[in-house]
């Protein structure tokens, strides 16, 4: 397996708060990585500095052999490494189209692509995504669904090697979130590398080949799932102390 | 859509054979304002493309202008007597390299940050232009050679508007302008999205200070004699941003309809009820601002949308 990306005790202190303490991790090609942990624990951080929005204080980020850890963030997009937000953020005076139709102008296949063909990039991952219909909306104009849809499609349209999904789930009832994870599936069936940061354990279970917790700023679990949710610490970070001594939660 | 265009086209083509023609049927007096109301018309239109479609309220823009006109008048007035052409092309570029050096530094700060900053540096040009004796004469101001030539200015003012709207409309369309709305819209997302925010945050800044500079120097060679207090005066600064708060920040014609409603109103104003002429245009301004925030040209498009929509019901 190849590693896509390696990520060496990065640090972020945002003035006396420990945002992230020394995690390391490795993402290989292929693989879908769930991130879980309490709120707070530097799990958006985490993505923030991996995609290049923030800088991290201390440590290495490696991304198909090469740091960028000090690379800009744009850059970083370009090199192929995508993000969602988890409080959305749709250029809101644009149509659903044009949102979708700036990343593939600026993203991983963006130059030399002109804005007609951009725009055609943006039609087919309008349509791969179920939003078609709402194309030629304003973005401000959706619901909470479409919009998640919406950053989805905004970081499909980038042709990312690497896609970050920070908790697209949030706010969906249970035939959307259906609907989501099989969206997940098929990005990650055309070769995508996907993590994602969920609370929706059901979501988190069924999709990830591994999963990474994060407590209190700190890595303490890293494996498959059906072991990782055994580990006493992991319980301990999510049910408390007392269910942790009892071995499993009631 | 398709009819809807041709239709604007054709509007658009009767309004420029118009403007042609006009100095053959206006007097003087008139030929000065419609030639004021395009030498607004082109500063707003460099406004917009950092304050429209960009998103960064620009509350210094004058200083380009006075750089432009300092730049132009320094040229023709030095011993080389260079004609008023490359001296206003060489007053254009040294407000543009300004711009791009002011830029980096300032499009770090965000919103009434950005703007007062601004504000701060065009006060500072003017400071510097007062002081700087030798190259500008101080508060004496210096005297350019005259052309009495109503025509000229208003011709070179025009085809100045027609490239403006022209470079406007292309820009808007490429790549750059999808950029500079996605940093309006959202800085962060758009730099997530692969676009290098600042490159283009300052070019749009260098534009800005282009058509503004333009505008100087052409405004310098009209009225012969420049001084700091009349070339750098934040009064251009704001009828700039209110053409494009009347038509319409973010759109290609909004800072040109601006400019024409503007002219109008303030020439009307002033000719009959000169002493109300501020409180006239204040309130203007605050009608716009509460009634239209988005400006004229929006509420156009959206009244057709509504009448396309009214009229696509109509038929199912």
């Amino acid at each position: 397996m190849e590693t896509l990306l390696e990520v060496r005790g990065i640090t972020k202190r945002f003035g006396g708060l420990m945002a992230i303490r020394d995690v390391d991790l490795t993402i290989q090609r292929g693989e879908i990585v769930g991130i879980i942990g309490p709120n707070g624990a530097g799990k958006t951080t985490l993505v923030n500095c991996v995609s290049g929005l923030d800088k991290p204080t201390a440590g290495r980020i490696v991304f198909r052999g090469r740091d960028i850890t000090a690379t800009a963030g744009h850059l970083i997009g370009r090199m192929g490494i995508a993000r969602t937000f988890q409080v959305v953020k749709p250029l809101k005076q644009l149509c659903v189209r044009d949102n979708v139709a700036i990343g593939a102008m600026f993203g991983r296949g963006g130059a030399g692509r002109s804005t007609a063909k951009a725009r055609a990039v943006a039609d087919r991952i309008l349509a791969q995504v179920g939003l078609a219909h709402r194309s030629q909306q304003r973005a401000a104009e959706l619901t909470i669904a479409d919009l998640k849809r919406l950053e989805l499609a905004k970081t499909l349209a980038m042709e990312p090697e690497l896609v970050f999904l920070d908790e697209v789930m949030a706010g969906l009832n249970q035939t959307e979130i259906e609907r989501a994870m099989g969206l997940v599936r098929d990005i990650h069936e055309s070769g995508v590398t996907v993590v994602f940061i969920e609370h929706v354990m059901k979501v988190v279970m069924g999709m990830s080949h591994r999963v990474i917790v994060l407590h209190h700023a700190r890595k303490i679990a890293d494996g498959p799932p059906d072991q990782v949710i055994e580990r006493p610490e992991v319980i301990e970070a999510y049910l408390g102390e007392r269910f942790a001594r009892r071995g499993r939660p009631a | 859509m398709r009819r809807a265009r041709l239709a604007l086209l054709a509007l658009g083509a009767a309004v420029l054979v118009a403007l042609l023609l006009a100095p053959r049927f206006q007097s003087p007096y008139e030929l000065l304002n419609l030639t004021r109301f395009l030498l607004l018309a082109l500063m707003a239109q460099g406004w917009n493309l950092i304050g429209g479609y960009t998103g960064y309220p620009a509350f210094g823009n004058v200083a380009f202008f006075g750089v432009g006109a300092y730049g132009t008048g320094i040229l023709m007035l030095s011993r080389a007597e260079v004609p008023f052409f490359p001296a206003l092309a060489f007053g254009t570029l040294l407000a543009a390299a300004i711009a791009v050096v002011l830029g980096y530094a300032l499009l770090r700060l965000k919103g009434h940050y950005f703007a007062i900053a601004t504000l701060g540096v065009a006060e500072a040009f003017r400071e510097i232009a007062d002081s700087w004796d030798s190259l500008t004469e101080g508060s004496t101001g210096i005297d350019l050679p005259v052309r009495s030539d109503g025509d000229f200015f208003y011709y070179v003012a025009l085809a100045l508007v027609v490239a403006g709207v022209a470079v406007t409309a292309w820009l808007a369309r490429s790549k750059i302008g999808y950029a500079w709305i996605a940093i309006r819209e959202d800085q962060e997302a758009a730099r997530m999205m692969g676009i290098d925010t600042t490159r283009h945050k300052v070019l749009a800044f260098a534009l800005s200070a282009v058509f503004a500079a333009l505008a100087g120097g052409l405004t310098a060679y009209q009225s012969t004699h420049v001084t700091p207090t009349d070339f750098f005066k934040i009064d251009y600064t704001l009828q700039m941003i209110i053409a494009c708060v009347i038509g319409g920040g973010g759109t290609v014609l909004g800072p040109i309809v601006g400019a024409a409603i503007f002219q109008l109103l303030s020439t009307t104003a002033w000719s009959h009820f000169s002493e109300l002429h501020p409180s006239v245009l204040g309130l203007t301004i605050v009608v716009f601002v509460l009634f239209a925030p988005r400006g004229l040209m929006p509420l156009l498009r959206d009244g057709r949308r509504l009448l396309a929509a009214a009229r696509a019901h109509r038929l199912t």
